[in-house]
């Protein structure tokens, strides 16, 4: 049954591929101007999905699947998880683990594709497993597909011939180009399968490969409307900020690659199993940095190859280079690794692309920011933390913080709603990354899933507000609220998640929304870290003042869209007034609906989930008895209470008989073994959990208070307009100088160094390749005159001319007088005779003759 | 010798008995009248305009080795044949003659129907 999960993983990894291709082939050929192409994703994506949902049930079912927090260690996990198959296990990683008093987390590894291989160094792709891909793959593949539903209601657009006003066609009019509906889905379709493949490789050959198609694809998303100059612009720009990030990662690779001598990251059975088992660079690592004695439990006796690979790396404490100690080169090594994550998560510095990639369609956005793309920075932190020493892991933590409030900050600002929603996610991706720093390795990828399920809701309702509205622009829009009302709805429930609002104290620490839970783990992360390290305070206080500025933030972007407000702007001219804005079709509220259920339970875990529902059950049947039946609010109420009900016996159903069955306990199944001893004997748990939930729940309610007083009905808040302010405000708009900085010292530096190589190459390179053509050319007019036409040619043309003369001349004789010719006959036989006869001797002439004649 | 004998017969008898006129008559004589009579052949063919005239001087160049010829072959002067061999030669000589007469008179007619004239100058069409 176990062998069955890579089966259904790589089927889900290759459903979305075949996709691409199907929509690829067929492009224009689809009947019915594209539809088809919206079909074959939503088709393909669906099987993704039925084919992760099917892999965590058989992993569920198959494991023992007990975390880590409830599990007793004495159980030797090895014995367990040993099971034939293409998993293979390392006894040595296990006797390791035990003696840490934590067990390793279960894990499946074996290979997808091979490509080569050099000595021992193998090129191949691996399957790596765990829990962490378990949760990704369904999570990944149903944000997807909510996205996909959504698309193809989003982009109807696209099915006719498009006249796009936002870009500049030839005679400075609108661009009018054929739609582009299938395309769209396709480009979707290679995202969800460079994510999804992503996920599930094992080695970091891998890794970099799907790495780089996340890339790619998002470069073509981004930059969908590629006849805008901002969309192209936007497109390069996260293109090219990636790829400095992914600079740095190849860099690590290859020193993890130098150092260890092998890509894989789990531990490898090799087909012939008298060689043992070549270890991966988990345990390379784990053995190299812990205290763990000796390479002899890793490494089979007889594994040759091993040996050798082993060899590369003499003596755990040893320098690896004079000057270098193993510490340092793991650090360097880790963060460069971490580079990657920067470009791909937009952590300062490299967040620059964030914003700007607001430019490709409103789907685009929602998946970018919640399940690929952005994602994959931190996933990447996730897969690959064991392989990060504390320096590392602070350097990543102090990123992360910065990345937190940068982005925090800039989003209270913004008057765009879709680039507040970037910042907001640079913000929360900076929040995770700092989690990671801290050691939340759980907090950090809980945070992630919830994230994506809120943030795409959040994204998908700002598509429809687009939609509704034909405008973005945040302080143009107002009483939203009455005229699009299931949207304003569901947003406040993407918006609650986000902000970390909660109901405190009737579970402890209390009980809200995904995100409430999902950020109250990373501050309570954050918590413990600083009770061992007195730096860690001002981490722990910077993510309080992140917690309030997101509340802050969150609040006021859906106040300011759909609050009535008293300053009204009353011109009749502004088209957005004149636009009747209304809720978009069900097949757009639909998928935002199945997200905002999702932001509501994904954070709860058993009996949690069971009050949460039920109360949430509760609430909305009390909403739809008191709504009166005209009431658009009324059906969805109804089919709320219903749904929360439903989850609500579910989980209590789930939590009496599958204890092990929830996101939080299959994350937690997958932490690393150094952090899941950490945390379990952490002491004071529960005060860390009590004050930091409390801290935060604070700092939200702070900001959001603060948010109210500002953007409520009525604006209370002057100093925050007031001249003093202003300064702050205008920073934060122009995004901290980062992008004006970046433009001054090094585009506008490259672009001058270019404009000095163009002026290098046109007055010096080409100036010398002229002057050598036309030094040549030169030559070969000389040697053309003067040798070819005047030597050569010449002298056949005098010969020529010279026998023409003689011919000439010589034509004189023949005179045409038949006499003369008879005269001269006569005259010559004459001569003869007088030749022969008086000057010759005719006599010696026939004795000659005749003795030749003898001789003869 | 009688007095009344005519030319002729002195002639003859001279020659049969060595005595005579004819008797005086030696090859070289022959080759002599032979010579004389291409020395004017050839003087009438460079000399005359007229293309009958030049075939007269033929005629007389021909006529000139014919002479040659039968003088030549005499079985006086070679001894030990027949004495045939230069009147044969005359006699294909003459058939010769016979043949390039009529060629020259077609040519001659020919000319004439060109030129509209027999005069040997205008033919100077291979003028270089």
């Amino acid at each position: 049954m176990e062998a069955w999960i890579p089966w259904c993983l790589s089927l889900a990894v290759a459903a979305p591929l075949v996709a691409f291709f199907a929509i690829l082939a067929t492009g224009r050929a689809l009947p019915g101007s594209g539809r088809p192409g919206f079909w074959i994703s939503l088709g393909a994506i669906l099987a993704s999905f039925a084919l992760s949902s099917a892999a965590a049930c058989l992993w569920w079912a198959t494991g023992d699947g007990i975390p880590v927090a409830v599990q007793n260690f004495e159980e030797p996990a090895a014995e367990v998880l040993r099971k034939d198959g293409p998993a293979g296990r390392v006894p040595a990683a296990d006797a390791l683990a035990e003696k840490h008093g934590a067990k390793t987390p279960r894990m499946l590894a074996g290979p997808l594709l091979f490509f080569a291989q050099f000595g021992t160094l193998r090129f191949e792709l691996t399957y790596l497993i765990d829990g962490l891909t378990i949760l990704f793959f369904p999570l990944i593949a149903g944000v997807a597909t909510c996205v996909i539903l959504y698309a193809g209601a989003y982009m109807d657009d696209e099915l006719r011939p498009v006249i796009d006003e936002h870009a500049t066609g030839e005679d400075d009019g609108p661009v009018r180009r054929p739609g582009r509906y299938a395309r769209f889905f396709q480009f979707l379709c290679l995202f969800c399968f460079s994510m999804l493949g992503l996920v599930l490789v094992g080695d970091l050959l891998g890794v970099f490969i799907f790495w780089e198609l996340v890339g790619a694809a998002s470069y073509f998303l981004i930059g969908f409307y590629i006849e805008r100059e901002a969309a192209n612009a936007a497109a390069n720009k996260a293109f090219l900020v990636n790829r400095i990030g992914d600079f740095g990662m190849l860099t690590g690779i290859a020193m993890f690659v130098g150092a260890f001598g092998t890509l894989a990251l789990a531990d490898r059975a090799p087909v012939a199993a008298e060689r043992g088992v070549d270890a991966g660079l988990f345990s390379q690592v784990a053995e190299r940095t812990s205290g763990a004695s000796g390479s002899s439990t890793v490494v089979a006796p007889s594994a040759g190859s091993v040996e050798e690979a082993s060899t590369v790396v003499p003596g755990r404490e040893g320098p690896i280079w004079p000057f270098v100690n193993w510490h340092s080169y793991l650090t360097v090594a880790g963060l460069l690794l971490f580079c990657g994550c920067i470009g791909k998560s937009a952590q300062v510095p490299l967040h620059v692309w964030l914003p700007d990639a607001m430019e490709g369609p409103t789907p685009v956005s929602a998946l970018v920011h919640s399940a690929t793309m952005v994602a994959a920075g931190v996933y990447l932190l996730g897969r690959v933390y064991p392989l990060l020493s504390p320096d590392a892991l602070a350097v990543i933590a102090i990123v992360g913080i910065v990345t937190a409030l940068a982005g925090a900050a800039m989003a209270t600002v913004a008057t765009d709603l879709k680039k507040a929603l970037a910042f907001s996610t640079m913000s929360q991706l900076g929040l995770m990354t700092l989690s990671m720093g801290v050691g939340g390795w759980f907090a950090g990828l809980f945070h992630l899933a919830t994230h994506a399920f809120f943030k795409c809701l959040l994204f998908l309702g700002a598509g429809a507000v687009q939609h509704g509205t034909g405008t973005l622009d945040l302080e143009r829009m107002g009483g939203l609220g009455r005229k699009m009302p299931l949207t304003a709805g569901l947003m406040l429930i993407g918006s609650i998640a986000l902000s970390g609002l909660g109901l405190p104290l009737i579970v402890l620490p209390g009980l809200g929304f995904a995100g409430f839970h999902s950020k109250d783990a990373i501050l309570e992360q954050a918590f413990v870290f600083a009770q061992e390290r007195p730096w860690g305070w001002i981490l722990f206080g910077l993510a309080a003042c992140v917690g309030a500025l997101t509340a802050y933030y969150v609040a006021r972007m859906w106040l300011l869209m759909f609050l009535d407000r008293q300053e009204s702007h009353a011109d009749a001219d502004d088209p957005y007034h004149a636009a009747p804005a209304h809720d978009p079709g069900a097949a757009m509220l639909f998928p935002i609906a199945v997200l905002a259920f999702l932001a509501v339970v994904a954070g709860w875990t058993g009996w949690q989930s069971v009050i949460g529902s039920a109360l949430a059950a509760f609430v909305a049947t009390l909403l739809f008895l008191r709504l009166s039946a005209s009431s658009a609010w009324r059906r969805p109420a109804m089919a709320a209470a219903f749904a929360f009900g439903g989850w609500s016996v579910l989980s209590a159903a789930q939590t009496l008989w599958l204890p092990d069955v929830s996101l939080q306990m299959t994350l937690q199944g997958a932490m690393p073994p150094d952090l899941a001893a950490a945390e379990t004997h952490a002491e004071g748990a529960v005060l860390a959990r009590a004050v930091a939930g409390g801290l935060a729940l604070l700092a939200a309610v702070a900001g959001a208070t603060l948010a109210w007083l500002r953007f409520g009905r009525r604006r209370r808040l002057p100093l925050l307009d007031s001249a003093l302010a202003r300064p702050t405000r205008l920073v934060l708009l122009k995004r901290l100088y980062v992008d004006d900085f970046y433009r001054t010292v090094f585009v506008d530096r490259y672009f001058s160094l270019t404009r000095t190589a163009v002026a290098l190459d046109r007055w010096v390179f080409d100036r010398a390749v002229d002057g050598i053509a036309s030094g040549g050319r030169a030559t070969a007019q000389f040697w053309t005159k003067w040798v070819d036409d005047r030597g050569i040619d010449g002298g056949f043309d005098w010969f020529g001319r010279a026998t023409l003369r003689a011919g000439s001349r010589l034509r004189q004789v023949q005179t045409g007088s038949l006499r003369q010719y008879v005269f001269f006959l006569a005259a010559a036989a004459v001569a003869l005779f007088v030749l022969v006869f008086f000057f010759l001797d005719p006599e010696a002439a026939l004795d000659a003759l005749r003795q030749t004649r003898e001789s003869r | 010798m009688t007095g009344d004998a005519s030319p002729i017969s002195i002639l003859l008898d001279g020659s049969l008995s060595g005595g005579g006129l004819l008797a005086a008559a030696t090859t070289g004589h022959y080759l002599v009248v032979g010579a004389a009579l291409f020395a004017i052949g050839l003087a009438c063919v460079i000399v005359k305009r007229n293309l009958l005239g030049v075939l007269m001087g033929l005629e007389l160049l021909l006529n000139a080795s014919i002479v040659n010829f039968v003088a030549l072959g005499s079985p006086f002067v070679q001894p030990g044949g027949l004495g045939l061999d230069g009147s044969l030669c005359a006699a294909f000589a003459i058939v010769l003659a016979a043949a390039e007469a009529a060629v020259v008179l077609a040519i001659v007619l020919h000319f004439y129907n060109a030129h509209a004239s027999i005069d040997v100058d205008r033919a100077d069409d291979l003028k270089g």
